[in-house]
């Protein structure tokens, strides 16, 4: 191959004249003004937090687990661990280790759940690897599974999903968006893995097809960290399994006419969003609107939804922003919520009410 | 850092610390966030640089080090990016789209050594000082993402130079240079 062609391949990816325009406008403002009012690290910010979060909570809930978890899908503490490590507030969190939340959060989330049959694996440690259960809310397919190493934990530094994935609608494949996966080390040294997947088309079929693989990823060198994580085949273990998700999740729509804006004091400068619908489920909410001309980055705030008890739960971008003038962004909430008992969001500091 | 200086730096390096994080990450909104952080350290940077080779040399560190610790967040570090992220190929030609994808086919370690190496003309020698990895492993990672590259490519058909479909890489434009 050419390396000109490389070269010029390559060439065509630059910086947007947004991003370097938001480049010179901070620069100016630390020039300007006292540097700690930039929020240049406002996106990592939020990461760091939900790193922190993770690790309290893993702590935490791998105390306080018990045998009950590994009721699989007549239990249903693998579906608040799956939410575990994506950014609880102080609030949702004691909320969800309520024993009383507990049965409220199963009840209403009994309409998401699917059922998993044919569950077969293959190859590395196939033999350790079960389903727990899944649960769709249309927007994203999520499921558990229980997975017992070979090796000792401390071997171990993730256990991760493979780059082969299919998931097919009656025998017709989906483009998959986005994988996401998280693990908590249970008691006796199996792991709970949660897999989120996002595709292309609403996830409403009753007949679907998974078929996946997972690794158990380890650091060549732990004391060097460029190192990594490293993928070995001989270290991988596909599954696959139906799922049947036919029930739909309920969705509760508002109109709104709100303006939902953040000012940037150092730049005198307005980013604004108009806000005309909310659509909420019990896992996530879509706000429809109209960008401003100074497109609001909802990365930048933090939103949280607040419940008819006035409890703050957070949300977390999950794209669905596009730069046209007519657009809609998605959130996920950090726990299952029954839509009814949302009675506000919260952008930063602005409330916008969806009852009165 | 002298205004007027950073807006010479930033004009001079912008595409160069965007292209490193894109590559690296393989997706836009990241690869924003990590240029404008870098930018951000230099123009807070209180030292000053030998030439300006050293200080393109500081910022391609800063950069992918800021992309390895972004990867390293426990969610986030394990988010998939699919195509769907990259840009947009309107602009490219047929030649350049297969190759921008089977670029992006590549793990990440692979992409970036060979950006380093066919795009920015750094040396073997160069990038393992800037990336503070052992010469050799960067040898290694560099011919394995040739082979790598080679075999995306094969899969896709073959590969397209001018008119003509080349199967076999080895037949090649005489004047070519080539990876």
């Amino acid at each position: 191959m050419e390396k000109k062609l490389f070269q010029n391949t390559m060439s065509h990816i630059r910086m947007p004249s947004s991003c370097e325009e938001d480049i010179l406008r901070k620069a100016e403002a630390i020039s300007c003004e006292n540097e700690k009012i930039i929020n240049m690290k406002s996106r990592r910010r939020s990461r760091c937090f939900t790193v922190i979060m993770a690790v309290c909570l893993s702590i935490v809930m791998v105390s306080t687990i018990t045998v009950s978890a590994f009721n699989g899908f007549n239990g249903h503490n693998w579906l608040l661990e799956m939410f575990s490590g994506k950014g609880f507030t102080y609030e949702s969190e004691k909320l969800v280790l309520d024993p009383e939340y507990k049965d409220k959060l199963y009840s209403l989330t009994q309409d998401c759940m699917g059922e998993i049959t044919n569950f077969n694996s293959s190859g590395y440690n196939s033999s350790n690897i079960k389903p727990i259960g899944a649960i769709s809310d249309g927007t994203a397919l999520y499921f558990t599974l229980q997975y017992t190493p070979e090796k000792p934990s401390n071997q171990i530094e993730y256990i991760l999903p493979g780059d082969e994935r299919t998931i097919k609608s009656r025998n017709k494949e989906l483009d998959i968006i986005n994988v996401s996966s998280a693990e908590v080390l249970q008691d006796d040294g199996s792991y709970f893995v949660w897999i989120m997947v996002t595709t292309d088309k609403p996830i409403k079929t009753s007949d679907m097809t998974v078929e996946m693989s997972l690794y158990e990823a380890r650091r060549k060198d732990k004391s060097k960290d460029k190192d990594k994580v490293e993928l070995y085949e001989s270290d991988k273990c596909c599954f696959a399994f139906n799922v049947d998700i036919e029930k739909n999740t309920k969705v509760i729509r508002y109109s709104m006419d709100e303006t939902i804006s953040k000012e940037i004091d150092v730049l005198k400068l307005k980013k604004l969003f108009y806000a005309d619908k909310a659509e909420l489920s019990a896992f996530c909410m879509r706000i429809y609107g109209e960008t401003g001309t100074n497109c609001l980055d909802f990365n930048t705030i933090p939103v949280k939804i607040i419940t008819d008890n006035g409890v703050e739960i957070g949300c977390i971008l999950d794209g669905g922003m596009t730069f046209t003038k007519k657009t809609d962004v998605l959130f996920r909430y950090t726990m299952p919520v029954d839509p009814e008992t949302i009675t506000a969001i919260k952008f930063g500091d602005q409330i916008v009410n969806l009852k009165d | 850092m002298d205004k007027q200086d950073f807006q010479d730096r930033l004009k001079l390096y912008k595409d160069m610390v965007y292209r490193i994080a894109f590559t690296y990450l393989k997706n836009k909104a990241d690869a924003e966030d990590i240029s404008q952080d870098t930018f951000l350290k230099l123009y807070l940077h209180e030292g000053s640089f030998k030439d300006s080779e050293s200080e393109k040399a500081w910022l391609i560190r800063v950069t992918l080090n800021a992309c390895c610790n972004l990867k390293k967040s426990f969610w986030q570090g394990r988010r998939e990016d699919m195509p769907e992220n990259l840009p947009s190929t309107e602009v490219f030609t047929t030649e350049e789209s297969r190759l921008y994808h089977a670029v992006f086919e590549l793990p990440y370690k692979y992409r970036i050594v060979i950006l380093l190496y066919y795009y920015e003309e750094y040396s073997v020698k160069e990038i393992s000082s800037i990336m503070n990895i052992n010469q050799s492993t960067i040898q290694t990672q560099l011919d394995r993402g040739r082979k790598k590259l080679k075999k995306q490519l094969e899969k896709q058909g073959g590969f397209y130079y001018g008119k003509e479909v080349i199967s076999e890489y080895n037949v090649t434009h005489k004047n070519a240079e080539f990876l």
